[in-house]
Parts: C-alpha cells; sequence; structure tokens
C-alpha cells in the first residue's frame, strides 16, 4: 500500500466504526450495553464483604471486570466478522480499494471503541456506586490506557476465530472457548483454584493479566493473582506482545478471511440461513 | 450510445480458454471472451451455466482451473488497490449493515474509494438513483428495489471505468429499471465498458452492444442483437386487413414487400421480425439438442 494512502485508510475505517458504533450508542443497542454495566456494579455491590477466605469478593471482581472485560473485543469481532459475512460486507470490501484493511482498521476501531465505553461505564459506576472500595483519581486515570490495551491486545484473536469460524455453529463453537477463558481468567475467582494446565493457558493469554493490572491499580491485594503476586511489568509486556505480534499477523489472516468471499458463497450462505428459519 | 469502441486497444476484459469445475461438476468449459472499452456486453443463458462464475473470476472471487483471464491487463486475483478503483461491481445478494443509514453507507464505501483515487459525492450519486429523500432512512427500512438502486450507487461513486453487474435490475419495477438502465447508457457515455448477466432479453435488447450467450459452461453465440437475430432463418411476418380480410406474409425484406403494398387501402399493418428472445430460445435449444 502507498504509505500516503495511510490517513485516508484510517479515516475509512473511522468513518466504517461510526457506522458500526450509531446503532450501538443509541436506543436498544445502548441499553443492551448497559445493562452489562449494571450487572457488574450490583454483583459487585451484593459481594461486597469478606468470603470464606477474608477477600472481598466485590472489589475484587469489580476491579477485574474492568480489565478482564477487555477480552470481549475478541467476541465482538468474531460476531461481527460473521454478520458482514452473510450480509455480503466482506465480499463488498474484498473489491474496494484497500478494503479488507481498512475493514480490519474500522473493526478494530469499532470494536475497541464499544468495549471501552463499557469499562469506563464500569468505572464511572464503580466510582459513584463504592462499597468498601473508594478510587482516587490517578487511580481511575490510570484504570484508562489499561483498559485500552486490554482492548485492543484481545482484537487481533477476534480476527483469527473469525476466519476460521465461517458458519453459525462454527461460530458458536468458537464462542464456548472464549467464554471459558473469561470465566477462568480471574475475574471471579483466584487463578490458583484452577488446574496448572489452565494457569498455563491463562498465562500466554491477554485476559487474565488485563484484570491483573486493573486489580493492582485498583485493589492492590494480590492475594487473587498467580503465585501471589503483582508482575505488572510482565502483565504490560504480555499485553504489548499480542498487539505487536497479533497485528503481524493480522493480514496474513485477514486475507484467509476474505479469500473465500464470492457471490455464490454469499448466496448459499443467505439461502441455508432463510431455509434454517423456514422461509 | 456515443462512446466509440476501439478494437485495437488492449481489451478491458480478456478470459482464454478458462476452464472451472466445482469438484467434479465442470462450470466453465473453455470460455474465450474478450470485452473493449466502452462495451456493454451483456451474458445470457439458463440458470446453472455459468454466468455468475465467469463474474467470479473476473473480480478474482474463483481462480480458473485452467486458462487465463484478465481485467485492464492483470490477474485479478493479485490486483492491487489501483486496479480495484477502477471497478464496481453490483450483484443481487447485498443486505449489509442494514441498521446504518443510507448515507453512513455511501459516505464509507466514498471514503474507502478515497483511499485510492477521486470518487463523487454521496449527494451526487443518491441524486443520479432518484434516492436522494432516502439519505437518512436505515438500508433496513428500504423496499428490495431500493436497496438495489442504492447498491448501484455505491458502484457508482468511484466512477469506475469498468461496471460487472450480475442480474442487477432483478426484483426492479420498470420504472427503477428504466432509470437504471438510463444511469448505464450514461456511463458509457463517459466511457464506461460494462459487462451484465441478465435473464431480461429486453434488457439485453436496449442496453447490449454485443451479446454473448452461455450453455454448457461454453459461449455459444457471441454477436450483436441484430447478428444473432439475423442467425434465425426465420423471416419476418407482414400482417394487414384488405376488404376486411386478414393476410399473412412472411419474407425476410419486409421493407421491400411494404413498397408493393397499397397503404392507403389496407388497415392493420403489422411487422414482426424475429426478436432477441426467438433467437436466444433457438440457439439454447439447438445447444441442448446437440
Amino acid at each position: 500500500m502507498n504509505p500516503r494512502a495511510i490517513p485516508a485508510v484510517v479515516r475509512a475505517g473511522a468513518r466504517q466504526a461510526a457506522g458500526d458504533l450509531r446503532p450501538v450508542l443509541w436506543g436498544r443497542g445502548l441499553v443492551g450495553q448497559l445493562v452489562w454495566v449494571v450487572v457488574i456494579i450490583v454483583v459487585a455491590r451484593i459481594f461486597d464483604g469478606p468470603d470464606s477466605d477474608e477477600m472481598l469478593f466485590g472489589p475484587m471482581f469489580l476491579a477485574g471486570s474492568i480489565g478482564g472485560y477487555g477480552f470481549l473485543v475478541a467476541m465482538v469481532i468474531v460476531g461481527e466478522t460473521y454478520n458482514d459475512r452473510l450480509g455480503g460486507a466482506l465480499l463488498r470490501v474484498r473489491i474496494l480499494p484497500n478494503g479488507p484493511l481498512i475493514w480490519a482498521v474500522g473493526k478494530t476501531f469499532s470494536s475497541v471503541g464499544q468495549t471501552i465505553l463499557t469499562q469506563v461505564a464500569v468505572l464511572v459506576g464503580g466510582t459513584l456506586f463504592h462499597g468498601s472500595w473508594s478510587w482516587s483519581a490517578p487511580q481511575i486515570l490510570l484504570c484508562l490506557p489499561i483498559a485500552l490495551l486490554a482492548a485492543v491486545s484481545a482484537a487481533p484473536l477476534g480476527f483469527l476465530a473469525g476466519s476460521l469460524a465461517r458458519g453459525i455453529f462454527s461460530i458458536m463453537l468458537g464462542f464456548l472457548p472464549m467464554v471459558a477463558v473469561m470465566v477462568t481468567s480471574g475475574v471471579f475467582c483466584p487463578l490458583d483454584v484452577f488446574p496448572r494446565w489452565l494457569q498455563g493457558i491463562q498465562l500466554v493469554l491477554p485476559a487474565y493479566w488485563s484484570g491483573h493490572l486493573t486489580r493492582w491499580v485498583l485493589v492492590g491485594d494480590p492475594s487473587w493473582e498467580f503465585g501471589g503476586a503483582f508482575a505488572p511489568a510482565l502483565a504490560v509486556g504480555v499485553l504489548v506482545a499480542w498487539i505487536v505480534i497479533g497485528y503481524a499477523a493480522v493480514p496474513a489472516v485477514i486475507r484467509r478471511t476474505f479469500r473465500k468471499e464470492s457471490i455464490g458463497s454469499l448466496a448459499r450462505m443467505q439461502s441455508t440461513i432463510r431455509s434454517q428459519a423456514g422461509l | 450510445m456515443t462512446a466509440t469502441v476501439s478494437p485495437t486497444a488492449p481489451p478491458v476484459i480478456r478470459a482464454d480458454a478458462l476452464h472451472l469445475a466445482y469438484g467434479q461438476t465442470s462450470v466453465l468449459r473453455g470460455v474465450d471472451v474478450d470485452v473493449h472499452g466502452g462495451e456493454v456486453v451483456c451474458l445470457l443463458g439458463p440458470n446453472g451455466v455459468g454466468k455468475t462464475t465467469f463474474v467470479e473470476t473476473l473480480i478474482g472471487s474463483l481462480a480458473p482451473g485452467s486458462g487465463r483471464v484478465r481485467v485492464f491487463g492483470q490477474d485479478p486475483r493479485r490486483a492491487g488497490s489501483g486496479f480495484w478503483a477502477r471497478i464496481g461491481l453490483v450483484q443481487q445478494n447485498w443486505t449489509d449493515h442494514p441498521k446504518w443509514r443510507v448515507k453512513d453507507q455511501l459516505e464509507w464505501i466514498r471514503a474507502i474509494q478515497l483511499s485510492a483515487a477521486p470518487a463523487d459525492t454521496v449527494a451526487q450519486v443518491l441524486d443520479a438513483v432518484g434516492l436522494a429523500d432516502k439519505a437518512d432512512s436505515r438500508l433496513s427500512r428500504l423496499s428490495g428495489g431500493q436497496r438495489r438502486m442504492i447498491d448501484f450507487a455505491a458502484a457508482l461513486l468511484g466512477r469506475p471505468e469498468l461496471l460487472v453487474l450480475d442480474e442487477p435490475t432483478t426484483g426492479l419495477d420498470p420504472v427503477s429499471k428504466a432509470r437504471l438502465h438510463d444511469l448505464i447508457l450514461d456511463r458509457v457515455d463517459e466511457s464506461a465498458t460494462v459487462l451484465m448477466t441478465t435473464h431480461d432479453l429486453a434488457e439485453a435488447e436496449r442496453l447490449a452492444s454485443r451479446v454473448l450467450i452461455m450453455s454448457g459452461g461454453r459461449i455459444i453465440a457471441d454477436d450483436t442483437v441484430p447478428g444473432l437475430r439475423e442467425r434465425l432463418s426465420t423471416d419476418a411476418e407482414v400482417t394487414w386487413v384488405q376488404d376486411g380480410e386478414r393476410h399473412v406474409h412472411a419474407t425476410a425484406e419486409p421493407e421491400r414487400f411494404l413498397q408493393r403494398l397499397d397503404l392507403t387501402a389496407i388497415s392493420g399493418l403489422t411487422v414482426t421480425r424475429p426478436t432477441l428472445e426467438d433467437a436466444y430460445l433457438a440457439l439454447v435449444d439447438k445447444e441442448k439438442q446437440s
């Protein structure tokens, strides 16, 4: 690509993200986003007390959710990729100049933007409706770049899964391990309650380290962490590695995503959906 | 149509001995096609003969098993952004971004086009397709025909030199269809080249500077509309009423025959020539039988 086209590519990606975000941030889309914010804060308030291990589940869960929620970017991208494949947007951008690249840039912007808004809403909600926890302005501000880092680091996994899973059943199968990663990432309970092999998987994925960083900033109690200690530099290193290595691999992944997009495959896919819906 | 076709210039589209199979099923069996700048080439044929598959090879969605396809002298499967800026595609299955407003969709496509080449404004193309009042409507609220027109507007944004249209008027009402035909011809006047597949023979008769008829994965006819008509041995049929009696006369030269009639003494004069449909049906039927 001509380097002089980069600003135009970014502009087009931003326009795509604006189109994608508009329905999410208005009306029912916004309600859908806020429901999760309310659920997280209500759960944190309900369980804001010492549990059997003398730890405060509420603050731990709340702080871990802010970082861990960033992993949802991967699932958002998988879902959006499927929708765009089914509607023909992937075919459309495949035959537009710089289309696949712009699509990937736009999806990164919109999925990261959507997730960060929810993370910030949880952060604001947790500040306003605080329980035993109380966060200072520097703590809150430090969470913002962490939320961004967490969300962007999960995006390459979304592009990879979106390129591998083409049909609705494979998408649903792909969601299962992603949900499992979220559930076992230390947001709901200490990492050391899980088997070693699962801890090993979590240590190489971004989900645990994202929650690790927000717990480090907002709670400061390392009792839920692997090895019983915080390792913020390692956490940032893992997330940055996911971004650097992940986005180095994204062009090849995107090429794979778009290679099979054709008029015939689109017609077959829509026909299958219609027949499954009994139309 | 005022655009001139220069057969000496390199063809915009060149397909040489294209073969393509889906598994064991052979779909394209030696397709040879040249399309020159300024032509409107209509690709006709029964369902399932490989028309869309041929279009897929032009846009690089499918790689031929053997043979070669070149568009603007390039292999579409290896083409860069400059290549795609020269092509506009319309096909009938797009339902993307249903929650977006019409203007959001078109502004997005325009922004993509602008990453490689100049583009018309959204207002210009919406005005051209007669849907300026739908700019703020959600795409999901449009009728099928309106959606197709928006897709056509999207294809026009980059001022493409080649329009590839896969059954673009399916489902359009007659007014929208006529408007789309006018838009296609306007683009041809501005030197665009058009390759379109259609089942509407009247449409092909109106638009095509050349017609390709496909059957069994091959091009079985490649000619102008008058040329295809002339291939039929069927004569024109002249009918008239004289002294209360209806007369019918078959002739290869109806103009000369009319000169022999006393036009003041007859009524109900009609001349029926073989249509493109007659030629198409005869050719496809002959191919089936062979």
